[in-house]
């Protein structure tokens, strides 16, 4: 299910707690397939990533982006702003995944560009589940950006 | 309150006991007859403890008391001259205008003041804060059409000193609550999604000790979690949003919607009767329903508990609201007990739960200017009685753009 047209689905992760970067993958092992899940600690790096600068000269462009608000250096919310003002970058789906339900943040990235917010679960069932959706969804049903 | 109150009833009667005073005083054909009443009446007006000062009608200081003289910060001498060196502000703090003063009001208008706050800003600046009746002297104005007036002030600055300091001890206290909770719940999150995460992947795989004590791990997260959500739920009970009728009957139906598993797991028959429309707001209300609902099915004596909702008016401006089940009850020592944080009455193996339930329910009646208490019920169980504002009359016909009328309401 993670196969677009025979490659493998890329995702960028922009979280900046090891613990909870690591939590996301064994949810995604956990969940079924693997996906290629890369994953940089702060908001500045995720935007060199995605524009292939200095030290991410090679990277794919990821498919899709999973992006922690409270970063680092430069928030999840800055990282969208500028991601949707870069023609290159503004078609990439962006799925804030926080610990905060806080309605104000909610609103904050819809209003920035985010194609879904979605709250990490305290339950690690319930996560697993939601990180499932999330892969099932983006790469089964919804048609991405070439 | 007992304490404005009597302020009130002092003013009052030192108003009576000045124009006494005056009228002696002015009449000195009568003095011979009066005279004795006239030195009692000072000696009362000395040994008052709250100021009392008298203006004529062109708001000269005409009398005053010794008490004026601390309050005001103005020396006897000064004040005789007539002195007036003190700033009034309003209860906010502010400055008060000249006009809003309620010796102003009265002198202009004949009419009473009756226990207005006051702060006096003394010229050293020292700040008193006072509450402040005025009356009239006479039923009739003087020739330039004012009246003289008899102000009394007591000092109420140790008073709300302490309110104020109550209050920020408490909002302090909230915000520690929220923040402890809030930034708990993070690390929390790590430990027990690992935990979790171990028993998911590695159950059976070592020996018995390690499920063991994995399960007890998990276990001991949980409940913590339970506890720091309940926290967080406690520190945003009864927030302050502004008071809007919420209509008591559908809030209870989305109670019982969102306990349907629960009323269904204690086969129970929960009686809900007609309930009022209150002032208030409307999560923390559900909230409260929740928990005395979520209660009374907990504690059940078996299959099949039956629980009833009801309400009646409960004396002016106020409604009395009813959750009585037939349970397990509760023992006449513990139920003022119930209602403090963390009070479990059973252990964990009987009933689960933090102890933090009724704390909150306490505390979204008392944000809601009403009170709450348990009584047992006649053939078992327990009643928790609680009381919250009535609509006041011309609002009851407005009713929340998100309640519809009562004729559609899916009361169950």
């Amino acid at each position: 299910m993670s196969i677009l047209g025979g490659r493998t689905a890329r995702v960028l992760q922009v979280e900046d707690n090891e613990a909870d970067a690591r939590l996301t993958r064994e949810a995604l092992r956990e969940a079924g397939e693997e996906l290629r899940l890369s994953v940089v600690s702060d908001g500045e790096q995720a935007l060199a990533y995605l524009r292939n600068e200095t030290g991410f000269e090679d990277v794919p462009r990821p498919h899709l982006v999973l992006l922690d608000l409270n970063l680092p250096r430069k928030d999840g919310i800055e990282v969208l702003q500028e991601m949707r003002a870069d023609p290159e970058l503004a078609p990439i789906p962006v799925i804030v995944l926080t610990s905060s339900s806080e309605a104000r943040d909610v609103e904050a990235s819809y209003a920035a560009g985010a194609n879904a917010f979605v709250v990490k679960s305290l339950e690690l069932d319930e996560f697993i589940s939601r990180i499932g959706v999330i892969r099932e969804f983006w790469f089964g049903v919804a048609q991405l950006p070439s | 309150m007992v304490g404005l109150v009597l302020a009130g009833v002092a003013g009052a009667l030192v108003g009576a006991a000045v124009a006494l005073w005056l009228l002696a005083r002015r009449r000195p054909e009568r003095r011979r007859g009066v005279g004795a009443g006239s030195q009692l009446q000072r000696a009362i007006l000395d040994s008052l403890q709250d100021g009392v000062v008298v203006y004529d009608e062109d708001e000269r200081i005409v009398f005053f008391n010794p008490a004026a003289e601390d309050i005001l910060g103005v020396p006897r001498e000064e004040l005789m001259r007539g002195v007036r060196t003190w700033e009034p502000l309003r209860a906010d703090g502010t400055p008060m205008e000249q006009h809003e003063r309620p010796v102003a009001i009265t002198m202009a208008t004949g009419e009473p003041c009756v226990d207005v706050d006051v702060g006096l800003r003394h010229r050293g600046g020292a700040l008193r804060w006072t509450t402040v009746s005025t009356r009239a002297l006479h039923e009739r104005p003087a020739e330039n059409g004012r009246f003289p007036v008899v102000v009394a002030f007591t000092d109420i600055t140790e008073r709300r000193e302490a309110t104020e300091a109550l209050e920020r001890t408490n909002a302090e206290l909230a915000q520690f609550a929220y923040v402890a909770s809030h930034d708990l719940s993070e690390p929390l999150r790590m430990v027990s999604s690992y935990l979790q995460l171990l028993r998911r992947r590695y159950h059976g795989q070592i020996d018995e000790d390690a499920d063991e004590f994995i399960d007890f791990a998990v276990e001991g997260a949980n409940r913590m979690r339970a506890l720091i959500e309940d926290l967080l739920a406690y520190s945003r009970a009864g927030g302050r949003s502004d008071p809007r009728p919420v209509d008591c009957g559908l809030v209870m139906a989305d109670v019982l919607s969102s306990l349907a598993a629960a009323v269904a797991d204690a086969r129970a028959q929960v009686h809900v009767g007609s309930l009022p429309l209150v002032l208030g707001d409307r999560v923390s209300l559900a909230q409260l329903l929740q928990n005395l609902l979520a209660n009374a099915l907990k504690f059940r004596r078996g299959p099949g508990a039956r629980v009833w909702v009801t309400s009646r008016k409960d004396g002016p401006g106020m409604w009395q609201l009813t959750v009585a089940d037939d349970g397990i009850g509760i023992d006449p020592r513990h139920r003022e007990r119930v209602f403090k944080m963390f009070q479990r009455l059973h252990d964990r193996e009987a009933f689960e739960g933090t102890g933090i339930g009724l704390a909150i329910c306490r505390k979204i009646v008392e944000r809601h200017g009403g009170r709450i208490w348990v009584e047992g019920r006649e053939g078992g169980g327990t009643v928790f009685r609680f009381t919250l504002p009535a609509v006041p009359a011309p609002a009851a016909v407005e009713r929340a753009p998100d309640a519809p009328a009562r004729a559609s309401s899916p009361v169950a």
